[in-house]
């Protein structure tokens, strides 16, 4: 892995990574929890989220204008001196950890919830880990062609599901609009920004990566594909809400469920194989990202020559991690829809305040 | 047990595979940083192969943050 300005990605490479990282894992995971907390007006708290990630954005791409070179990690030093910083990054580095482990943990749990019950978790979780170190491997620039078509295929499954399910759908669990007033709502924004749109941070690491000559169209593509990404959870949460009815709740990866109940004619059923796969490739993407943003701050972070020197033993310890953490699924669920998104939105202080400073600094005219 | 040995010797062969010239090829300063990887590393194989529960990252987050969300979410739950 070369540093950023020698291995570069196109802005269409970028906005691929990034939809993926946004909607990967998502996409599966977050209509459920959220129809749980919010009830029928999940679809206000993704709005309110998608929102707030646009704000957030705007203070990378600001970070990233002011220190268009530097990595997240460069510019906390430049910016707090490198004891402070070097707090931030090992608490980071453990963020990822946990990020990382959570999504293969979530990509085994699906698997043997759903598809392949009788099969242990280890063979999704060290099969995944696996693919995604080898991906990490071959580069960022690699991963950003390869991405295109496992997204487009995603993209495509989960637009035939939403378009199929469209027949079965009522409007009547839509309403009333806040029966239970607006904690729940407040509960709906909590959870999705912090899953996923509070993490798309992590991609100032990503951003000093694009070509010099296209940076300048970085930050439209990143707003669109943020947009991109509310419009699809949105649309996911509404056709789960409206086929699923007072079920959408209780039924865990809710696009799934949705692709079950779909029946065309006598010869067009069981689509849910294809459906699954894909939004596993999704989850499988998410992960790779993260890969690789952690085996980056980490080689920065030791000032290696080599930055895959320690890809093999950050995936071995992910792996390990994810096999030992939760004991039950309760404990998962808890990490995952109660403390995850407090942790993201702790690990945006930093940024923030980041961005606060170099904004006083360079009115004052000293940055 | 001998299955949880196995799955992390293969899954270690498949990751390693790769790198091995690498590590060859590295000065002492990268091999000690590799070493102070081996420590969480060992500690989490005797822990996945023995099957137990001991203190592990998430548990670090729960112990400290995880309060202050429990009781954010329990706010959100009491309507």
């Amino acid at each position: 892995m070369k540093a950023p300005g020698k291995q570069t990605i196109s802005v269409g490479q970028l906005a691929i990574l990034y939809v993926s990282f946004m909607v990967g894992s998502s996409v599966i995971n977050v209509p459920n929890p959220m129809i749980q907390f919010a009830g029928n007006m999940a679809w206000l708290s993704i709005i309110v989220s998608a929102f707030m990630g646009m704000l957030l954005l705007s203070l990378v791409l600001y970070l990233f204008r002011c220190y268009p070179d530097d990595v997240y990690t460069a510019y906390l030093n430049r910016v707090y001196g490198s004891w402070i910083a070097g707090v931030f990054v090992v608490l980071f580095v453990l963020m990822l950890f946990l990020m990382f482990s959570y999504i293969i943990l979530d990509i085994g749990n699906f698997f043997t919830n759903t598809m392949m019950v009788e099969t242990p978790a280890y063979v999704f979780n060290a099969l995944t880990i696996i693919a995604a170190a080898y991906a990490v491997h071959a580069g960022i620039e690699v991963m950003g062609r390869m991405f295109f078509l496992l997204m487009a295929s995603m993209m495509v499954a989960v637009v035939v599901v939403i378009i199929l399910a469209i027949p079965i759908a009522r409007a009547e669990p839509l309403l009333p609009l806040f029966a239970e007033g607006f904690k729940p709502v407040l509960h709906g924004i909590y959870f999705s920004y912090g899953f996923p749109f509070g993490e798309l941070f992590l991609f100032s690491v990503i951003l000093p990566f694009v070509r010099k000559d296209s940076r300048q169209h970085a930050g439209k593509w990143m707003y669109a594909m943020t947009a991109l990404s509310g419009l699809l959870l949105l649309t996911v949460i509404v056709i789960t809400l409206t086929t699923l009815g007072p079920l959408a709740g209780d039924r865990k990866f809710s696009l799934y469920a949705v692709s079950r109940l779909i029946e065309v004619g006598q010869f067009l059923l069981g689509i849910e194989a294809v459906v699954g796969i894909a939004l596993i490739a999704g989850s499988f993407m998410k992960a790779t990202v993260v890969l690789f943003i952690l085996n980056y701050v980490m080689s920065r972070f030791f000032n290696l020559d080599d930055d895959k020197l320690l890809l093999p033993v950050i995936s071995l310890i992910a792996f390990l991690l994810s096999m030992t953490m939760f004991p039950t699924e309760s404990e998962l669920s808890f990490a995952v829809h109660v403390v995850w998104p407090l942790i993201v939105v702790t690990g945006t202080g930093p940024l923030i305040l980041a961005a606060l400073i170099t904004f006083v600094k360079r009115r004052l005219g000293k940055g | 047990m001998a299955e949880r040995v196995l799955v992390l010797i293969l899954t270690g062969i498949a990751l390693f595979a790769v790198n091995v010239s690498r590590i060859r090829r590295s000065g002492r300063r990268e091999r000690w940083i590799l070493m102070s990887f081996a420590v969480p590393a060992l500690y989490l194989s005797v822990m996945y192969v023995a099957d137990e529960d001991w203190l592990n990252l998430h548990d670090l987050a729960n112990e400290s943050i995880g309060r202050i969300a429990h009781l954010m979410v329990k706010w959100f739950e009491h309507s």
